[in-house]
Order: C-alpha cells, then sequence, then structure tokens
C-alpha cells in the first residue's frame, strides 16, 4: 500500500527517481516493529499500571469490606457497581489524557530526539504509528483493565456465591451508552457524538503541545486550558459591558442567530468540531515535522 | 556528495554558530573535521542529518535537502553522536528492529567489528558501560554499511587499547563509496586515518586538504595550531 505524492517530486530527484513513497506499508511495519523494541519496557510497565489502576477500586472494595468484617456490605455490591464504573471511566480518561501527551515520548531525551529523528522512514509513517498508539492501543489497553476489573469483580462475586452484574457491560453496553444518548438530544438530533468529537479535540489538544514542547507538556496543556477558558470568560463579560455589545446592531445579530434553522445549526456544530479535531491533528504533525534536536523550546 | 551553501545557523538569535558557512564533501574517504572549541563542528554534523534547521542557506545529501529527513537518504547516513544511550534490550533484538531500515547492514562486519573491540555478540544493551556502550554503537554504525558516516568525538571515553581497536574497526568497516566525517579534538587519535582534513571557523572552512599524496606523515596537531593562529 503506498501513496505516492508530485508535491514531494523533489525528495526524488537526487536519487534518480520521479517522486518519493509518503507512506510505504513495509516500511511502516519496520517503524512499529522498531518502537515496540526500544520502548518495550515503557509499553509493558504503562499497561500494567492502567490495568492494576482498573482493577484497584474493586479490589480496595472487597478486600476493605472483608478485612474490616463487613461481609453483609461486601455481599451487597451487586447494586453498588456505579462508583466502580465512575472510577474506572475516570482511569479511561485520565489515561487518554496521559497517553495523548505522551505521544511523541522518543522526544523526550535527547538520545530519544537522534534515534526518532533519524531513524530512516517518512514522518507520516513514524506520526501514523504514534498516532495508533495512543489512539487503538492506549484503548486496547484500557479495556483489557476494564475486563480485569470486571473478572475480579466476578470472582469476589462467585466467592459470595451470588448473581452479578458486569462492569464492562455497564461502561460499554447500549443501555448505557443509549442511556446517555437519549438524554442528549435537541430538536431531534443526538448531541453525544458531538460530545464524544469535543472530548476528543481536547484530548488530542495534549499531543498537539505534546509537539510543541517534549517534556512538561502536560501540566503546561492544562495550564493553557486554564487560561484559554478563564480568558475566554473574562472577554464574554469584558465584551458584555461595550457599547458594541448593546448596539441594535449586534442585538439583531443575536436575533438572527436564534432565527437560524435548528438543523443548520446542528450541522455546522458538527462540522465545525469535525474541522477543529483534523486541524488539531494537522497542526500536530506539522510540529512533528519540524522537531529538532535543540531548540529553544526544548533544549 | 553533501554539499552545505551558504548555511546560517544560531541556537541564540543574536549569536551565530555558523554564518554564511559553505563546503562540499565531493569525494569519499574519511574526513577529518577541526576547529576550536564552539566553532560548530557538531552543530554541522546535526545540520547533515536534518537534525537541526538552518536559520539560512541548505545542507544537501547527494541533492536533496537534508531537512526534509527524506528515508532514503537517511538510510545512507549514520550519525554517531558524542553522548547517547542504547535502550535495555539485547544487541541482537535491537539489530533485528533497526536492520531493515539500512538496506546494506552487515551482521558479518558487526560481528568482525565486535570482535575488534573485544565485544561478545550476545550482550545487553542496557548492561554496558559507557566506554562499551560506545563500541557497539559503532559497530552498528560501521555494520549498517551507509555511503556517509558521521562520528563526533567518537574516542572520547575510550582507553587506549579501545583507541587503537576503533582505528582498526573504521578501517576495516570503509570501502571506496563511503564516506566518513570525523569531528574531533583528539587529533593524535585520528591522524592516520584520515584521508582529508577540514578545519573550520564560524563562517568560513580554514583549510580543506587532501592528506592522500602528501609524501610525509602529516602533524595534525601541528598543522591545527598553524592555520588557527595564521589563517590564510
Amino acid at each position: 500500500m503506498t501513496l505516492r505524492s508530485s508535491s514531494l517530486a523533489l525528495y526524488g530527484r537526487g536519487l534518480g527517481r520521479g517522486s518519493v513513497n509518503m507512506f510505504k506499508f513495509s516500511r511502516f511495519i519496520d517503524v512499529a516493529r522498531w518502537d515496540l523494541t526500544i520502548n518495550s519496557k515503557f509499553y509493558l510497565r504503562s499497561s500494567i499500571l492502567v490495568v492494576a489502576l482498573c482493577c484497584f477500586p474493586v479490589l480496595m472494595y472487597y478486600l476493605y469490606n472483608l478485612l474490616t468484617g463487613n461481609y453483609f456490605e461486601a455481599g451487597a455490591a451487586y447494586d453498588k457497581i456505579e462508583p466502580f464504573v465512575m472510577i474506572i471511566s475516570l482511569v479511561g480518561m485520565s489515561y487518554a489524557i496521559i497517553a495523548s501527551g505522551y505521544m511523541f515520548h522518543n522526544l523526550v531525551t535527547r538520545q530519544g530526539r537522534i534515534n526518532e529523528l533519524t531513524l530512516p522512514a517518512t514522518n507520516l509513517e513514524k506520526f501514523v504509528w504514534h498516532f495508533l498508539v495512543i489512539a487503538v492501543g492506549a484503548l486496547i489497553v484500557f479495556n483489557i483493565g476494564v475486563v480485569c476489573a470486571d473478572l475480579l469483580h466476578s470472582f469476589f462475586r462467585i466467592g459470595f456465591g451470588s448473581h452479578t452484574r458486569s462492569i464492562t457491560a455497564e461502561l460499554f453496553s447500549a443501555e448505557f451508552t443509549w442511556k446517555v444518548y437519549k438524554e442528549f438530544k435537541l430538536q431531534g438530533y443526538y448531541l453525544m457524538p458531538l460530545f464524544s468529537i469535543l472530548t476528543y479535540c481536547f484530548v488530542r489538544t495534549f499531543s498537539l503541545v505534546n509537539a510543541w514542547k517534549y517534556k512538561h507538556n502536560i501540566p503546561l496543556t492544562v495550564l493553557l486550558h486554564f487560561l484559554l477558558n478563564n480568558g475566554f470568560g473574562l472577554f464574554v463579560l469584558v465584551f458584555a459591558t461595550t457599547s458594541f455589545a448593546n448596539s441594535d446592531a449586534f442585538l439583531n445579530f443575536i436575533m438572527t442567530l436564534n432565527g437560524l434553522n435548528p438543523d443548520v445549526v446542528i450541522i455546522s456544530l458538527y462540522v465545525f468540531a469535525i474541522l477543529l479535531y483534523c486541524s488539531i491533528l494537522y497542526a500536530t504533525y506539522w510540529l512533528y515535522t519540524r522537531a529538532q534536536l535543540t531548540t529553544k523550546r526544548n533544549p | 556528495m553533501i554539499s552545505i551553501q551558504n548555511l546560517k545557523f544560531s541556537y541564540k538569535s543574536y549569536q551565530p554558530v555558523l554564518d554564511g558557512f559553505s563546503l562540499d564533501f565531493a569525494q569519499s574517504g574519511i574526513y577529518g573535521l577541526l576547529g576550536k572549541n564552539g566553532t560548530g563542528k557538531s552543530t554541522l554534523l546535526y545540520l547533515m542529518m536534518g537534525l537541526l534547521r538552518p536559520k539560512e542557506g541548505n545542507v544537501s545529501i547527494d541533492g536533496i535537502s537534508a531537512v526534509l529527513r527524506s528515508p532514503e537518504v537517511l538510510s545512507e547516513m549514520f550519525l554517531v553522536p558524542e553522548e547517547y544511550d542504547l535502550p535495555r534490550v539485547s544487541l541482537r533484538q535491537y539489530v533485528k528492529a533497526i536492520k531493515p531500515f539500512y538496506p546494506r547492514f552487515s551482521e558479518e562486519l558487526l560481528e568482525k567489528c565486535l570482535a575488534n573491540f573485544e565485544m561478545p555478540t550476545d550482550i545487553d544493551l542496557g548492561a554496558l558501560s559507557m566506554g562499551q556502550k560506545k563500541k557497539v554503537y559503532m559497530s552498528i554504525a560501521l555494520a549498517a554499511n551507509t555511503r556517509y558516516l558521521l562520528m563526533d568525538e567518537p574516542t572520547n571515553g575510550l582507553d587506549i587499547l579501545s583507541k587503537s581497536q576503533f582505528r582498526k574497526a573504521v578501517i576495516e568497516g570503509m570501502s571506496d563509496e563511503k564516506t566518513v566525517i570525523i569531528s574531533t579534538h583528539q587529533v593524535h587519535d585520528v591522524e592516520h586515518l584520515l584521508d582529508h582534513v577540514c578545519i573550520i571557523e564560524r563562517n568560513r572552512v580554514l583549510l580543506n586538504e587532501s592528506l592522500v599524496e602528501k609524501d610525509d606523515p602529516i602533524n595534525l596537531e601541528e598543522l591545527f595550531i598553524k592555520t588557527v593562529k595564521d589563517p590564510l
């Protein structure tokens, strides 16, 4: 599977070729094998940590109640799996953010940058691999964690000889998902996918900042979000006091917005969210192609 | 051919490391890249590898701009930096991971280089000392069989015996098509290896001379001091 780009024909001139392969599947597999080899311990340790964090609330709940002799409380856990689901969801969200913030973890050290940037593969191949690690790999690891927590939960339930509800089912079942979907509805449109895309946008901003600054990028992204949110809130407050905001022209404009067809508004919101997501990914890729060994930001 | 044209590069905007610098590495052979501290020798190697982006000018490898980091170019280049760390995996695993990227990678040559350095082949890279890591990494670099091999202070951290082993390994790993560029202050360690010598300053090449035709053995230290103190 190869993608050829005439705009990159310059690459191949000196080598007597018309163009260069921007994405060669065999080379992409080699990049994956290389990354998995040199980072095998890092990936293994982080995966074990995530699985352990998913199992932690279940284990703690049963151990605490069993060790304190509160068998009735432990046995009544059938109706109390929602806290597990909430904590595991929180672990999942935190993991998505941290994994996204570590998308270019090879660039953190000077040696890592040399290894990554001089690896004979295109930026696109390396970028796609890193994206798959955080988007697909992290999701697989998290799901393994959920299943392990569920198995642990079932194991304790069998110990009490009573039936059980599945944490996995509760997290991913249609009942859970559609319940939420049904609640967020506007003019007949389901808004949950829109919120999902916007959540992905939020998570990917951590990768974007990681491509810009290789170290301490996660707290920096949190700070940026804080400043943006507060900055925007402050702007709205200040703007509301201006004469322009209270002018007839502006109020008429707001009235026009209110009168827009809801179908147009919702579809526009979806288009905006998708464009925002694509823009964040492209900006991340663009910064990655310009990564250097040493800069003022990344000494 | 590595061509450097009107290169300007600075880490801090007010203090350029290289300014209007031009140099060609047209012929194959072993080049010694010499210069005073801070003249930009290491920076030049990083610019050749596409690890840094010049402010002005261009570095091209066989006509292709280095900043593009094209896989076709990178598969013909290998950098041995002054300081580095190796992943905590076995040498066998590491070689298996990087071998597909270098079409002429020779395991036979790797074994030969490691034997020259008196290093076993069955080793865990994470358990090596700094000097041993350097030997292993240089062996991998030579075994990659790339047309361009760039080494930054390769003999730093090596003992006297290892320095001799290094010279032997480089000579055995050389071929007519290869260009090896060694940036160093340790002129005595490499003077018998070199085919060319380049002495550079921030914005110019003070000396770019072939040593192949010289009848008498050259004292590189004297040549360096003379060139730097009394540039042409």
